[in-house]
């Protein structure tokens, strides 16, 4: 009997506890008459820092929700730059002007002018922010700013190239008002730290458990919020928070593809080729590989369709060897194809008793797709040692050369204009140290792709521009200075009927992360 | 215990050193970590020029001795620098947190122990429950915390949705009252409470069982049992009260598993707290993060371990005495 009631005593200090559970805000879910979403919910709980452009951290998801509160001149949607803050612009030369909406606004109501443009960038020419398209020190992208009228704001610039309008439509406005006494913006964190004029009002943020909390901006010039409510809540697992309803858009993971794509209240928002995979060849200590025989050897010795099919469940495809995947509007298919032939490439290596390491990060697919390639390697005839570290360490080891082979994947691949071909490829640019990604080979060196490159960033006409792209990606694909092993799509699914807004920029793929997902755009939703 | 103490505090002293220069000593840099991890987007990385700018801001570009001599400075006048990655005083990042950690630790150290004891007490005379309960506890003593908190995590919050799956209270709910912000509270908390409970409490089970088995053998013991006295009492006052002393010390010495174990649970039920903060502030390589956060778990198992010492030398003086 006493065993009955201690087990009964148990299960009811259980049930108790379940019992504890709040009643829900039943508002949430009721649907405004503004047309606006009650609330949208996405899956949070990491400290991103608060969202102001000094106090968000130095990644995608912090700056994304500081671009909710703050805004810049230009936006971008799926075609190219549109007006945010700005309602026009012109450029002569190397000068840039930026007409202002009149009703422009930030949250406390003062009006937005060109004194505030003007104050901003002087005040990020003195304290940059963490997400910074206007650069730094001496290499600061503006020689002069002024403000010409009430809402007409001046740039000259040192050198205009294909990026410099939107880096100077991309910066957030601060409100002079506030700012011009704060001298150190890195600790200022008061209340009117997150006042700005965009689409949405900070409402709340708890760095312990990272929740975020936004409100619609009813006096928004540029534009209709689409929600009344943005929240970011602690998740822990995100398909399960999904399917339980606590968050309206999750990443799904590539085996339910087929599940979810046959769900007709299920919308999926595809990252196209977004991540890549890109093998780099230290040729200071492996000067062999400049023979591009055994580059070529190297693209034969690798069943790049099994990276894809085992790593990435199908969900992508196997890189071109130009760099730039398909789907791109800058994707040139007629790059030099390397299929898979691990005979050639048996032959290729015979007898030479190479010996290599392969550096990888231990985080995400990295070590699988490393060991992919090692055993592809090693049926080839090439020893491989695989070298797995975690990512700050990989990170350091590629940028100070310290590999022989190194992996490294990234997103980004599938949205932009491939000006990372510059970076990577680049005599002149390249292996500057801004991050793995933008590292490429070492000991490497091409005259013809430095040509290219370096054109492509100065020239301003778009079709000119992609044009020169594909010359650069044909150059590369002959030459193979590295290889590129695959790129992968990856999906976020959410419920058509609560909210079909998600959108993915010209360049930018990641919808969570634009702020255009968040606007009611009629149509163009 | 003077010397005791007098060894704590060297211990700390150089737990202290080690928290300053092995993170700085670990390959990685905090400004250069940018957006390569797997998964991530290639933005977000700062400039050259930016770079030094903020090597220069947190004080990173200048020689390590300095660097050791400017933190102690700060750290005795009770500040602990400033979050390179959360970008907030690294006091307050911890503050934040804490509370939320101290609370599920103490709860499952709490549980964990009266469980045990519990059990223990109570299969200590019946050997075909003791012989149950032993194979219970030896199965829990393996299974490994972040297992135990996925599988509550899938069946009992997602399955039968009893409980939250994530967080520490429901995200921007307005509350009537203190009472039901408490009752939020400990339903979010239950399932990491118990993950970690349920780890720890075969620690206590084996100690008290053992502690009991000794007191069984004592003369008292047949004292009691020939005046008649009820089990209960026989139990409570004679077998678990002499044997409270390895149990305490086992308590303060389950401190350091409690908090290794939050590591894990915290990041499964996606709970605030130290753990997580532990996990992050390495990753990103944010040395001032670092060093508080071990800071802070370094006093605490000093601390624990005192105390435990403590109360072993007074158990020990009255004994004797």
């Amino acid at each position: 009997m006493r065993q009955k009631g201690i087990c009964l005593l148990l299960a009811a200090i259980f049930l108790l506890l379940s019992a504890c559970a709040p009643a829900q805000q039943e508002g949430q879910k009721t649907q405004p008459e503004n047309g606006r979403v009650a609330a949208l919910r996405l899956a949070g709980g990491t400290d991103w820092g608060a969202p102001n452009p000094y106090l968000h951290a130095a990644r995608g998801p912090g700056n994304a929700k500081k671009d909710l509160i703050f805004a810049s001149l230009l936006e971008m949607d799926e075609q190219g730059p549109v007006g945010w803050m700005a309602k026009s612009w012109q450029q002569d030369g190397n000068v840039y002007t930026f007409t202002l909406r009149e009703d422009a606004k930030f949250h406390d109501g003062e009006p937005l002018t060109a004194e505030d443009v003007a104050f901003t960038v002087e005040y990020y020419r003195k304290f940059p922010p963490v997400s910074n398209p206007l650069g730094a020190g001496d290499s600061f992208l503006i020689e002069r700013c002024e403000a010409v009228g009430e809402h007409t704001v001046r740039m000259t610039v040192r050198q205009a190239d294909a990026d410099t309008l939107m880096a100077l439509g991309g910066f957030e406005i601060l409100p002079e008002h506030i700012w011009r006494d704060v001298d150190d913006p890195m600790s200022y964190s008061e209340a009117d730290a997150f006042i700005g004029s965009g689409a949405y009002q900070f409402s709340a943020y708890n760095g312990a458990d990272g929740s975020y909390e936004f409100i619609a901006f009813d006096d928004f010039c540029a534009g209709e919020p689409a929600a009344e409510k943005i929240q970011f809540v602690p998740v822990g697992d995100e398909l399960l928070a999904f399917q339980n309803g606590e968050i309206d858009i999750a990443s799904m993971p590539g085996d339910l593809y087929g599940q979810y794509s046959n769900d007709p209240e299920i919308g999926m928002i595809a990252k196209e080729n977004d991540m890549g995979y890109k093998l780099l060849i230290n040729f200071e200590k492996y000067p062999e590989f400049l023979d591009i025989q055994l580059r070529q050897a190297l693209y034969a010795a690798l069943d790049r369709q099994a990276v894809v099919d085992k790593v990435f469940r199908g969900l992508g495809t196997v890189g071109s060897a130009g760099y730039a995947p398909a789907g791109s509007i800058y994707y040139n298919p007629a790059c030099v194809q390397y299929p898979y032939d691990p005979q050639a490439a048996k032959a290729a290596f015979a007898g030479m008793g190479l010996e290599v390491t392969l550096l990888a990060a231990n985080s995400g697919d990295d070590v699988k797709i490393a060991e992919l390639l090692k055993l592809d390697l090693e049926a080839a005839g090439i020893g491989v040692e695989v070298q797995a570290y975690d990512s700050a360490v990989r990170d350091g080891m590629v940028n100070a050369g310290e590999y022989g082979f190194a992996l490294v994947g990234n997103g980004g691949w599938g949205g932009r204009a491939p000006a990372y071909l510059r970076t990577v490829f680049s005599d002149i640019a390249k292996n500057q140290g801004g991050g793995p990604h933008n590292m490429g080979p070492i000991g490497y060196s091409s005259p013809a792709i430095t040509e290219l490159a370096e054109a492509q960033q100065q020239e301003t006409d778009f079709q000119k521009r992609v044009e020169l792209f594909k010359q650069l990606q044909r150059q590369i694909s002959e030459e193979i200075p590295l290889v590129v092993v695959a790129t992968q799509t990856s999906y976020s699914i959410y419920r058509k009927a609560h909210y079909d807004g998600w959108m993915k920029t010209c360049d930018y793929q990641q919808a969570e992360q634009n702020r255009l997902s968040y606007m009611n755009r009629g149509e163009a939703s | 215990m003077k010397r005791r103490a007098l060894q704590l505090v060297c211990v700390f002293i150089v737990i202290y050193a080690a928290n300053f220069f092995l993170p700085r000593l670990m390959p990685g840099d905090p400004l250069q970590y940018t957006s390569a991890v797997s998964g991530e987007d290639m933005d977000g990385g700062y400039s050259a020029e930016q770079r030094e700018m903020l090597r220069s801001y947190y004080g990173l570009d200048r020689p390590l001795g300095e660097q050791f001599l400017k933190t102690l400075g700060q750290n005795l006048r009770g500040e602990l620098g400033e979050s390179i990655f959360y970008k907030k005083p690294v006091s307050q990042a911890l503050l934040e947190r804490a509370p939320w950690s101290l609370w599920v630790m103490g709860a499952a150290l709490a549980v964990s122990l009266a469980a045990g004891c519990a059990a223990a007490l109570w299969c200590v005379q019946k050997p075909r429950a003791d012989r149950a309960a032993y194979l219970v506890f030896s199965v829990l003593a393996e299974l490994p915390a972040f297992l135990t908190g996925v599988l509550l995590l899938f069946f009992v919050a997602g399955r039968l949705g009893w409980f939250p799956l994530s967080g520490g209270m429901t995200p921007f709910l307005e509350y009537t009252s203190v009472w039901g912000a408490l009752a939020d509270i400990l339903w979010h908390s239950a399932l990491p409470i118990l993950t970690l409970a349920l780890g720890m409490a075969p620690g206590f089970f084996f100690t008290a069982r053992a502690s009991f088995l000794t007191a069984l053998e004592k003369p008292f013991l047949l004292g009691a049992q020939a005046k008649g006295l009820a089990r209960m009492r026989i139990r409570l006052q004679y077998i678990l009260r002499n044997s409270l002393p390895p149990l305490r010390a086992k308590a303060f010495l389950s401190v350091g598993r409690a908090v290794g174990g939050t590591v894990l649970v915290e990041n499964v039920f996606a709970y605030p707290g130290l753990g997580k903060a532990l996990r992050e502030a390495v990753a990103y390589r944010d040395y001032p993060m670092i060093q508080g956060r071990f800071l802070l778990s370094a006093a605490l198992l000093c601390i624990s371990l005192f105390c435990a010492d403590l109360l072993g030398a007074k158990a020990e003086g009255r004994e004797l005495g």
